[in-house]
Parts: C-alpha cells; sequence; structure tokens
C-alpha cells in the first residue's frame, strides 16, 4: 500500500461531498473548455465562412456594411436593390477576376419561409466549397436545389419540384452537396428567373467580386466606388469588423469564466480545508505511527487533485459531448453569428483546460494540506 | 536492542499557559527494563498524557534525559523522533483511529506506508497479525462492519506490523465492555509475554493492578 492509496480511498469517505465537489469543478471545466472551444472556434468559422464564399468584395446598395454584408452572406433580404447594369461596369474593371449578380428574396407559405437565390453564372466560380450533383439550370424553369432543402422536399436530380409559396414548379437539374452553411437551405434559380418571379426586373441585391490579386483590393475599391450607387464592402473589413464587435463578447464570456473558476476553487478550497479540521486526530494518529509533515501534505495535495483531475474529466466529457448543444445555444448570444461550428474543440483547449483546473486544484489543496501537516501527533494522544 | 526499553532521568516538561507556567512532569525519574508491563494512573492532569508523549517520542523534555531503545532523544529534531515512533514504538488508543475506508487488513498495513527502510512483506505480515488477534476471517471487513473489540484487535495488530520493541497502550480498553476488555487485554499481556515492553496508561484499576509494576503520578511526578 502507498499514500496515494491512502489519499485516494479517502475519497470515498464521504461520497456525496466528493461527489458535489467533483461536480463543481466539472462546472468550472465545462465552462473554460466550451469558452476556449468557442474562443478559437469562432474565428475559425468565421474565417472560413468569408474565405470559403471566395468573395474578395461585395458590392450592395447603401447602408450598414456590416449589416449588408451579413444579410447577404446569409441570404438576408435587403430592401435597396442594384441595378443589374452596375455587373457589366464592375467586371470591366482591371482587377477583377469574376464578378457574380445576386438577387436574394424570400416567400412566405404557412408560416414556412422559402429561401431563394437568384444567381448569375459567375457566382459559381465565386463558391469553390460548392459541390454540385448533376447540372446547373438548362432553362428558365429549372432550379438546383441547396441540400437541406432537397432533404426537406424529399427531391433529387430530375424531380420536379412544387414550390407553394411562388405557386411555381420546377425541374431540379441538380443538388448542392451539405455546405453545413446557410447555402443548404437555398433555391437557387437563374437571376432572370429569380427577377421576374419577384417582380424585380434588372435588380440585383448584390455584387460579389474576386479579385485577380488581393493587393489590388484598395485601387479595386476606389473603382467600383466611383461608379453610382455602388457601396463597397471588403470581406477582410467586414471579418475584422465583426470580430471587434464579437471581442466585447468574448472579454464578457472570459470575465465569466474567471468569475466561474474563483467560485469553484474557493468551493474546493472550503471542502478540502473543513475536511481538514475533521481529521485532526486522524492526522496526529498518522504522525504517531511515523508520517512525516510532508507526508501529510503530499496526501491532502493529492486528494485535491484527484478531485480536480476527475472533475475535469467529467467536465471535459460533457462538455465535448454537449459541444452541438452549447454551440446551438451560444448563437443567441452573440452578435454576428457564422455558419460554421463555433464550438471547435481542440487539443489546446484540452490542455489548457487540463492545466488551470489542475493548478486550482493544487492551488486549493496547499493551505489545507499544509494545515493538516501541522497537526502535532499528541492530538491523538489525549488522556487528559 | 537495549536492556532497557526507556529511561527518565529527572525530566521537566514546562507549557506556557499566557503568562502561567505549567510544569506537567515535574523532575520525574524511571526506568523501565525491556520486556517489562508497566501501568501508569493518576487523576486528570497529573502528567499521564505528558509523561505518555516523552516516552512515545511526540514530545522533548523541556529538561533532564530521555532515553528509548538506548538512545538520547532530548534535542532530536522531528524527523529523527518520527523515526524512532516509526520503528520502535507502536500505539494502541481508546479511539482506535481506524481509517474508515479501508479494509482491516488495509489499515493493520498504514504504518508500514511510512516506514523508511527495508520492511519486509507488510501484507504477509499484516494477514499474520490479523490472524494472531482472532480477525484471520476478517481482513477485507472495513471498520464499520467491525464490533468495538475487534476494532481494537485490528488496532493493535496494527500497532505491531512495524516490528516495535514498546508499545504505548492509552486507555485501551476504555471505550470497550467488560468481556471485550478482558479479551483485549489477555491479547496485549499475550505480546508482552512474548518480549514486548508494554506500557498501559488507564484510570481502570483493575487493570493498573494486572501490570507487573505500576506507578501513579500527581502534579507531574510519582506519587
Amino acid at each position: 500500500m502507498r499514500l496515494h492509496t491512502l489519499a485516494l480511498k479517502n475519497l470515498r469517505r464521504h461520497r456525496v461531498r466528493s461527489i458535489l465537489t467533483v461536480a463543481g469543478i466539472a462546472i468550472s471545466a465545462i465552462t473554460l473548455f466550451s469558452i476556449l472551444s468557442f474562443n478559437s472556434g469562432y474565428d475559425r468559422a468565421l474565417k472560413e465562412e468569408i474565405s470559403g464564399s471566395g468573395i474578395h468584395i461585395y458590392v450592395s446598395r447603401e447602408g450598414c456594411p456590416l449589416e449588408a454584408a451579413s444579410l447577404i452572406i446569409h441570404g438576408g433580404e435587403i430592401p435597396e436593390y442594384l441595378d443589374e447594369g452596375l455587373l457589366p461596369q464592375v467586371q470591366s474593371i482591371s482587377g477583377v477576376r469574376a464578378a457574380g449578380g445576386m438577387l436574394i428574396a424570400t416567400a412566405i407559405t404557412g408560416g414556412m419561409a422559402d429561401l431563394f437565390y437568384g444567381i448569375t453564372p459567375e457566382v459559381r466560380s465565386l463558391k469553390p466549397n460548392w459541390r454540385l450533383k448533376g447540372q446547373w439550370f438548362q432553362d428558365g424553369g429549372s432550379a438546383v436545389l441547396g441540400a437541406k432543402v432537397a432533404a426537406k422536399m424529399k427531391k433529387g436530380v430530375g424531380d420536379t419540384v412544387e414550390v407553394p409559396s411562388v405557386g411555381r414548379s420546377f425541374k431540379v437539374t441538380g443538388v448542392l452537396e451539405p455546405t453545413n452553411g446557410e447555402d443548404d437551405g437555398f433555391y437557387y434559380l437563374p437571376l432572370a428567373t429569380a427577377q421576374e418571379l419577384f417582380g424585380k426586373p434588372a435588380k440585383l441585391t448584390a455584387v460579389g467580386i474576386q479579385l485577380d490579386d488581393v493587393t489590388t483590393l484598395a485601387q479595386v475599391r476606389r473603382d467600383i466606388e466611383k461608379l453610382p450607387g455602388a457601396y463597397v464592402v471588403p470581406a477582410e473589413d467586414m471579418s475584422n469588423r465583426v470580430l471587434e464587435i464579437v471581442g466585447g463578447t468574448k472579454s464578457i464570456m472570459f470575465a465569466i469564466m474567471v468569475i466561474v473558476l474563483v467560485v469553484a476553487g474557493l468551493g474546493v478550497f472550503n471542502i478540502v480545508l473543513m475536511a481538514t479540521f475533521e481529521r485532526r486526530e486522524e492526522f496526529g494518529y498518522l504522525r504517531c505511527v511515523g508520517a512525516g509533515r510532508g507526508s501529510i501534505f503530499r496526501m491532502i495535495v493529492i486528494e485535491t487533485l484527484a478531485l480536480s483531475l476527475l472533475g475535469f474529466a467529467a467536465g471535459l466529457g460533457v462538455g465535448w459531448a454537449a459541444s452541438s448543444g452549447i454551440d446551438r445555444w451560444i448563437r443567441h448570444f452573440v452578435a454576428y453569428v457564422p455558419s460554421g461550428r463555433l464550438i471547435r474543440p481542440d487539443l489546446w483547449s484540452v490542455l489548457i483546460t487540463a492545466g488551470v483546473v489542475l493548478a486550482l486544484g493544487l492551488l486549493a489543496g496547499l493551505y489545507p494540506g499544509y494545515r493538516a501537516s501541522s497537526v502535532p501527533p499528541m492530538e491523538a494522544i489525549r488522556s487528559e | 536492542m537495549s536492556d532497557t526499553a526507556f529511561e527518565l532521568i529527572d525530566v521537566q516538561k514546562v507549557y506556557h499557559r499566557g503568562s502561567e507556567e505549567v510544569r506537567a512532569v515535574d523532575g520525574l525519574s524511571l526506568s523501565v527494563p525491556a520486556g517489562e508491563y508497566l501501568s501508569i494512573t493518576g487523576p486528570s492532569g497529573s502528567g499521564k498524557s505528558t509523561l505518555l508523549n516523552l516516552i512515545g517520542c511526540v514530545d522533548t523534555p523541556t529538561a533532564g534525559l530521555v532515553r528509548v531503545d538506548g538512545l538520547e532523544v532530548a534535542g532530536m529534531k522531528e524527523n529523527e523522533l518520527r523515526r524512532i515512533r516509526s520503528k520502535r514504538i507502536g500505539f494502541v488508543f481508546q479511539q482506535f483511529f481506524l481509517l474508515p475506508t479501508l479494509t482491516a487488513l488495509e489499515n493493520v498495513m498504514v504504518p508500514g506506508v511510512f516506514y523508511e527502510g527495508p520492511n519486509g512483506s507488510l501484507r504477509a505480515r499484516a494477514e499474520g497479525l490479523l490472524q494472531t488477534v482472532g480477525l484471520g476471517k476478517r481482513v477485507a471487513h472495513r471498520p464499520s462492519e467491525l464490533s468495538g473489540g475487534e476494532m481494537q484487535r485490528v488496532a493493535i495488530a496494527r500497532s505491531l506490523v512495524n516490528r516495535p520493541s514498546i508499545l504505548l497502550a492509552d486507555e485501551p480498553t476504555g471505550n470497550l465492555d467488560i468481556r471485550n476488555s478482558g479479551e483485549i487485554v489477555e491479547l496485549l499481556e499475550g505480546f508482552n509475554a512474548e518480549g514486548l515492553t508494554l506500557i498501559v496508561v488507564t484510570h481502570n484499576p483493575e487493570l493498573a493492578a494486572r501490570a507487573g509494576r505500576g506507578i501513579s503520578l500527581a502534579d507531574g511526578r510519582i506519587a
């Protein structure tokens, strides 16, 4: 039998107390792990969304650039439109590799919204993450379905899909493979069909632009802004603005995390300290039979580290398993939410959580360990 | 091993309680040969616990000499005292001090955890001691599954696991009924008959009377 056996077996002495202590540590581990996973996951999701679109610049009608860009990325409908004649002018600007026009519209029926994306052929080259089963549009009566729409309508390539919200049927020529983003929820139509369907002839919601060389962005931007009614939103600016805004939310999350950790640490400290007070005579006995102060100190620290390790393991397991649920929940509190996963557990999140939780356990055990090791052996001998 | 288990020469232990000086042991001399069975009695406040602390090397004297197994312990540092306690002295207490989450066997093995140096097969020795105290079939039971008498038997087995030469028993029957008290005393006397020095501190005059020699303390001195 070794010292750590004594320490670990002692955790069974007050099972409920041990379980509650572990639960407290686990909650702090879940909080820490989730916030760390969110911190890196959010940035990556946002960058993936921006770079995944393959678009360096958005052009829209005047308005809040952030709101406009956000709506465009997520398929929101903006009540201001560009003239379609702007598109060839943009395409002719030096440095523009590709520019595609898009009209985004929503039709509601029975409380459900159908989302439509009218696109010019160039838009396909702006979306490198699109993988198509089947073919793009054959004529004005054909449509491509996003993965979720295809699943919801139970339609595949070659089927005819009836869309009650617009009172039309379309031949499905292709289905996009899942992108795990907003693109999965659209009906894709030829631009002219969408313009006709929604009564917006020769109008666009936005123009997406891909550059030959991103270092020419400033020059291209100046050239576009000379065009009447064009409002330019560089994707990079949008990404940085979003990160700035979300930075406030992250700060609040980190503040909450620190509070949770301090409360959990004090909880463990209090429980372990109370337990050492209850065991004074036992420590006195152990000192009588040869236990040194160091042994008693190590025993208490092993106990708190074991509780912390169990709490960390439980917190990590629950945090990892619940990351999808936490992902959905956290979306309610964030100003701008990219479509990819926000909570992305990685090795660093695991290592940092382990380090902080175990350090917390160690700190919480230091003073109780010191107090326990200070119990004199005569504590056990009390004939008088 | 020395012929003298322990020896105290003109020992004083003085405590300070605020500005008051308390002479818990006051000029006490005592020599106990190896293998003796000694009882220590006296009213509360007479100095029994302090004397036990000094003999058990859990405390050092303010003045005078204390030799345990031939070793002068006055002035020793705590680490040296700890080694003497671990290797040469066994303790049996009124409250048993069994660890509730350990089995009887594991409890007996506890002092071995803190023993420095070669100690042979701790488990085998613990099992043998439990057999000797009549608990060979109760090795896997936890203290909550044992009676008071059985718990004290485990405590006695535990006190002997590091093969000490002196056994200090502090009110060993204080928490037991008459039948169990008798059995425990016989057990202790059996170990004494095999050569173990047995020191029993008690308020019980019948138990004290069974010792080969008895001393009574009053005001920190042998009365």
